[in-house]
C-alpha cells in the first residue's frame, strides 16, 4: 500500500501529545475539572488490569497517580472483548505485489459473511482469501468500494457468521480502555487468534491526508490511538471498546510528513456505517476501480492511458493498457511501453507521468520518447478535452 | 513486585567499554541466569563478560551453556555471595490479554544498571517465528504488545506475579526500522526449563526432531512421512497414524505440531498418542538431534562440569538427609518381587565406604544377563555408594545433560568406568530428588534402569524406598529398600561433612520416613 503522507491538518502534539497521559492520571485523584478530561469528573476510569498493575505503574515513576480499581472484574471485561473481537476479526490474504505486502485484516458486520476492510491493493488479486477466526478459508470478492473513505465491502459465501453491530464511538471516551483486534505481519495462520493491543483513545482530531499531487481522498475524523496499530496488516482490523462493541477500523498506513512516524488511528465505526448505508443503497461506484477525486488538469487516464501504477516505492512510467481510439492510441502508445519525457520533461515515474500530464493544456501537441524492448521511440501526442 | 523484580535483572555487556549487550535475568541464587544466545555471541570466545545489576556494581560473568537453535544461553555471575533470583512461572498456564511487563536494558540507557520496565499484554500465544537454517527459532512462543527494543533481549517477561514466564528476544521490526512497533515475542519459560540441566552443565544444547511430518486430513492430523532411521521410525509409527497429542499437547494443525515439536530437546523422551485403526494407542520416542549447523566448537569446561556435579550430589544428600561422612560400611535389605508375581524374597546388601562401586558390575557383563543371575548387591550398591559417599569428582565422571522422567526435567550425572560400564542418576531439576538410575555400557548406555516409584513415595526429604528395576531380560522388578545400617564407624577415617553436626550417634544412614 502506498503510504499517503500527512500533511498540515493534523498535528499529532497537540491532539495526540496532551491526551496521551490520560491513563496514568487517576480520574478519581485528580481535580474536578482540570480540563484535561472530557467526561467530567464523576465518572471513574477503571484500569483493566491484573491485580498487580496499578501498584506497578506507581512504582515505574512515583510521581505519577494511577487509576485505583483493578479488579478482577475490568480484567476478565478484557478478556471478553478479546474473545468478541476475535470472533469476528478475519484475516485476509491477497496478491503481494513488489513491496506490497499480500495480507490483511478485516471485520465482519453481517452474518452471512459481509466484510469491510480498507482499500489496499492486495485486495485486487483474483486470488482474495478470507480466513475466519476458526480456521475456515473462503474466496472474497469485492462488492463495493468507497474511495473517499478508503473503505472496501468483501463478501464471502457463508452464513450464520458471529458479526460486529454497528453503534457509536462517541460512546468511547478520551481515556477510555480500547482493545485492537488485527494481523500485522501475518503473523496468525489458519485458526491461530490474531495479535490483540491494550491502548487508549488518546484523542479525535480530523485527518487530511494527501498523497503526492492527488489529494488523499479521506478527509474526516479519526480516533488516535495510545497503541501501535501501525503495522504491516493491520489495517481493517477492529478496535473495540470492553464491551467488545466496535468503535472503529484501524485506517490505512499514513506518515506525518513533519515527523515522519506512523499515526495510530481508527476510522470512527460511523464511517463504516455511513459506508455500509451508502453501498446499501448503490451510491458508491461498481466495483470497477473508480478515478480518485479529480485533480487540476488533465490525467493519463483522459488520455486513454492506464499506467502500471502499483509496486515499490519507484514505479517507473510503464503503461499497462492504451484505450482504443483514445489520443494514447492514436499517438502510437503501446501496453508495456516506458514512457521517459512527455514535452521534453523526463518522466522517472508515474506519478511524475502524472504531474506532467496535469500540466497539459486539452488541444495541444506534444513530444513524447518512450523506450519499447531495446528501441527508443518519438511519438507525437494531441490532446484533447477530458470527457466527462 | 518490581523493586524485588528489578533486583534479578541483569544488564549485560561484553566489555567494560559497554560496546554491546543485552539483558539478562537470574534464577538461581548462585548468581545462575537466563539471556540470549545472540546476547553472549559476540564474546563466547572468552566467555567473559559482565553483568550490572540495579545496586549499580558490575559483576564479572561467565557463560556456561547456550542454545543456538532456541536463542538461549546461561551465565553465572560472581562476585557475591546470594544474588536475588526471579522465580519462575508456568508458562502453560498463560492466556491472551493478560497483562505482562518486560524488564531489560532496551538500547543500553541504564547507566547505573537500574532496569527499564515496560508493560502490555499477551497479543497472541503459540506463534512461531521462523529462524535462519536451524538457528534463533522461535517456536510456540509468547507474542506481547509490551515494548521490546534493541537492548531488551535476553530480558526477563514476567506476569504480574514477578515471575518469569518468558524470555524477551525477538520483535517484529520490517519495513519500520529497528524500534517497537507492537509486536514482540519471548521464548517461553516451560521450552527453556527442558534445556536448564543442559545449560547449567555448561554445553552446547540442541534441539530435537522426530523426523516425521503431517497432514492436516479436515480436523485431525495425519503422519503422511516418516525419515528412515528416525525417532518416529525406531519407536515404532506408522504412515497414516492420526496424530492426536504430543508431549501431552493436543495437536490439530501442522502448525501446533511443528511448535510442539521445535520446543523439545535432542534425545529427549516424547509421548505420542495417535489413532490407529480405531483405537488409541500411545508410544514414546526419544527424539533425534538436530545439529545447529555453526561454525562452533563448544567444549565443555570439565572443571565447572565436575563443579556442578558436587554441588548436585551435595544437594540431594541435604535433601535425603544423609549423614553419610562417617560409616565405613552400610547395609540394607532389598525387598524383591517380580512385577508380574506375588511374593518376595529378601536380599541383605552391604556397601563398603572403600570399595569402588563398579568393581562389583564386573562380573555383570552389562545387559546379556538373564533374570536369575541379577545380581541384586552389585547393583544396588554400585547406585548408593557414590550417594552414600561423597566420591571424589574425576576424569570419568560427567554432567550430561537432561532427561525428562515422569515430567520431571532431571539432570543427568554420569560416571565411566575403566571396564566400560556407565552409571548414571538422574536428579530432579526442581528439588534434586533422585529419579532414576541406570547401569550399561558404551552401546547400551541405559540397559538396566532403576526407577524411583514416584507414586509410592512422600517426598519430604528422604531417600527414595520404593523402586522399579527394568532390565535387558524384560521383566519388571518391584524393589522394596530397606533402612541403611551401619555395620562399623571407625571414626575420623571419612573426611566430615563440615555442615553437618557429626556428634549424634551415627546409626542411620539414609533415613527412610
Amino acid at each position: 500500500m502506498s503510504s499517503p503522507r500527512v500533511r498540515d491538518a493534523f498535528d499529532p502534539p497537540v491532539s495526540a501529545g496532551r491526551t496521551a497521559s490520560v491513563p496514568m492520571v487517576s480520574s478519581a485523584l485528580a481535580p474536578a475539572g482540570t480540563g484535561i478530561f472530557r467526561h467530567g469528573p464523576g465518572r471513574r476510569r477503571r484500569f483493566p488490569g491484573a491485580r498487580g498493575v496499578p501498584f506497578l505503574i506507581g512504582l515505574w515513576t512515583c510521581a505519577t497517580r494511577v487509576p485505583v480499581g483493578a479488579d478482577h472484574a475490568a480484567d476478565s471485561r478484557l478478556e471478553t472483548a478479546i474473545q468478541v473481537a476475535e470472533q469476528r476479526t478475519v484475516k485476509l490474504h491477497g496478491g503481494a505485489i513488489g513491496r506490497e505486502h499480500g495480507y490483511g485484516s478485516g471485520v465482519l458486520v453481517s452474518s452471512d459473511g459481509l466484510i469491510v476492510t480498507t482499500a489496499a491493493a492486495m485486495l485486487e488479486s483474483p486470488a482474495l482469501r478470507c480466513v475466519l477466526a476458526d480456521g475456515r478459508r473462503f474466496p472474497a470478492k469485492i462488492t463495493a468500494r468507497d474511495e473517499e473513505h478508503q473503505l472496501v465491502l468483501l463478501k464471502i459465501d457463508a452464513d450464520g457468521l458471529p458479526f460486529f453491530e454497528l453503534g457509536e464511538s462517541s460512546r468511547v471516551l478520551v481515556g477510555d480502555w480500547v482493545v485492537a483486534a488485527a494481523n500485522p505481519f501475518k503473523v496468525a495462520q489458519g485458526n491461530e487468534p490474531v495479535s490483540f493491543m491494550v491502548g487508549i483513545l488518546s484523542g479525535r482530531t480530523v485527518l487530511a491526508a494527501r498523497r503526492r499531487a492527488q489529494d488523499f481522498p479521506y478527509r474526516g475524523p479519526i480516533l488516535l490511538l495510545d497503541m501501535i496499530v501501525a503495522t504491516p496488516g493491520s489495517s481493517g482490523g477492529a478496535v473495540v471498546d470492553l464491551d467488545g462493541r466496535l468503535v472503529g477500523l484501524i485506517g490505512r498506513p499514513v506518515i506525518g510528513a513533519q515527523t515522519n512516524t506512523w499515526l495510530n488511528y481508527a476510522l470512527p465505526v460511523e464511517v463504516v456505517t455511513e459506508f455500509l448505508r451508502a453501498a446499501d443503497a448503490g451510491e458508491l461506484a461498481q466495483p470497477a476501480p473508480a478515478a480518485a477525486s479529480r485533480p487540476h488538469g488533465l490525467t493519463p487516464e483522459d488520455l486513454g492511458l492506464r499506467l502500471f501504477d502499483v509496486g515499490g516505492r519507484v514505479r517507473p512510467a510503464y503503461i499497462e493498457r492504451v484505450r482504443g481510439g483514445s489520443p494514447a492510441a492514436l499517438a502510437g502508445l503501446r501496453a508495456d511501453d516506458l514512457v521517459l519525457s512527455v514535452g521534453g520533461r523526463a518522466t522517472a515515474t508515474c506519478d511524475e507521468l502524472r504531474e506532467t500530464v496535469a500540466s497539459l493544456q486539452p488541444g495541444s501537441t506534444v513530444a513524447l520518447v518512450v523506450k519499447r524492448g531495446e528501441q527508443v521511440l518519438e511519438l507525437t501526442l494531441t490532446t484533447t478535452e477530458p470527457a466527462q | 513486585m518490581v523493586a524485588r523484580a528489578a533486583e534479578s535483572v541483569v544488564c549485560i555487556f561484553s566489555d567494560r567499554e559497554r560496546s554491546s549487550g543485552g539483558s539478562g535475568v537470574i534464577i538461581s541464587e548462585d548468581g545462575t541466569g537466563l539471556t540470549n544466545f545472540h546476547v553472549v555471541q559476540p564474546f563466547l570466545d572468552s566467555r567473559e563478560g559482565f553483568g550490572g545489576l540495579s545496586d549499580g556494581k558490575l559483576y564479572p560473568l561467565r557463560v556456561l551453556g547456550i542454545d543456538p537453535s532456541g536463542d538461549i544461553a546461561m551465565f553465572r555471575l560472581s562476585g557475591r555471595e546470594r544474588f536475588v533470583a526471579a522465580p519462575l512461572a508456568d508458562s502453560d498456564a498463560l492466556h491472551v490479554g493478560q497483562w505482562v511487563a518486560a524488564m531489560g536494558n532496551p538500547f543500553l540507557v541504564a547507566e547505573d544498571f537500574t532496569p527499564t520496565l515496560t508493560v502490555g499484554i499477551i497479543s497472541g500465544l503459540h506463534r512461531y517465528q521462523e529462524g535462519q537454517g536451524n538457528l534463533l527459532e522461535y517456536a510456540d512462543c509468547i507474542q506481547v504488545s509490551t515494548s521490546i527494543n534493541p537492548g531488551n533481549s535476553g530480558g526477563p517477561l514476567f506476569d504480574m506475579d514477578g515471575r518469569v514466564i518468558g524470555i524477551n528476544g525477538r520483535a517484529s521490526f520490517e519495513e519500520r526500522g529497528r524500534v517497537n512497533v507492537g509486536l514482540g515475542y519471548a521464548v517461553t519459560i516451560n521450552q527453556v526449563r527442558r534445556f536448564l540441566p543442559g545449560l547449567r552443565a555448561g554445553r552446547l544444547v540442541e534441539h530435537g526432531a522426530l523426523g516425521a511430518t503431517v497432514r492436516g486430513v479436515g480436523p485431525e492430523l495425519m503422519v503422511d512421512a516418516i525419515q528412515d532411521f528416525s525417532a518416529a521410525e525406531k519407536c515404532g509409527l506408522a504412515l497414516g497414524d492420526m496424530l492426536t497429542h504430543v508431549a501431552g499437547r493436543p495437536v490439530r494443525t501442522p502448525n501446533e505440531f511443528n511448535n510442539v515439536q521445535a520446543i523439545l530437546p535432542a534425545d529427549w523422551p516424547v509421548r505420542l498418542q495417535f489413532m490407529r485403526d480405531g483405537t488409541l494407542h500411545a508410544i514414546t520416542a526419544r527424539t533425534d538431534r538436530l545439529t545447529t549447523g555453526l561454525p562452533l566448537v563448544y567444549l565443555v569446561d570439565l572443571e565447572h562440569n565436575h563443579a556442578e556435579i558436587g554441588r548436585q550430589l551435595e544437594r540431594f544428600e541435604q535433601r535425603a538427609r544423609i549423614r553419610n561422612a562417617d560409616a565405613a560400611a552400610a547395609s540394607c535389605e532389598l525387598r524383591v518381587g517380580p512385577s508380574d508375581a506375588s511374593g518376595t524374597q529378601p536380599i541383605v546388601v552391604r556397601v563398603g565406604a572403600d570399595a569402588d562401586a563398579c568393581l562389583g558390575l564386573h562380573s555383570l557383563g552389562p545387559c546379556v544377563q538373564d533374570a536369575s543371575a541379577i545380581d541384586w548387591s552389585a547393583e544396588w550398591g554400585a547406585i548408593c555408594h557414590p550417594l552414600l559417599w561423597p566420591p571424589r569428582i574425576e576424569l570419568g565422571w560427567e554432567l550430561i545433560g537432561g532427561d525428562e522422567i515422569a515430567g520431571c526435567v532431571a539432570s543427568v550425572v554420569e560416571r565411566r568406568c575403566a571396564d566400560g560400564v556407565r552409571l548414571r542418576w538422574k536428579f530432579a531439576y526442581d528439588d534434586d530428588a533422585l529419579l532414576q538410575a541406570t547401569i550399561g555400557d558404551d552401546q547400551q548406555p541405559e540397559c538396566i534402569r532403576w526407577t524411583v516409584a514416584l507414586a509410592q513415595q512422600s517426598f519430604n526429604g528422604a531417600w527414595p524406598t520404593a523402586w522399579v528395576r527394568e532390565g535387558p531380560e524384560g521383566r519388571t522388578w518391584i524393589v522394596q529398600v530397606g533402612s541403611f545400617s551401619v555395620a562399623d564407624a571407625p571414626p575420623a577415617s571419612r573426611p566430615t561433612n563440615a555442615t553437618e553436626p557429626s556428634a549424634s550417634a551415627p546409626s542411620e544412614s539414609g533415613g527412610t520416613p
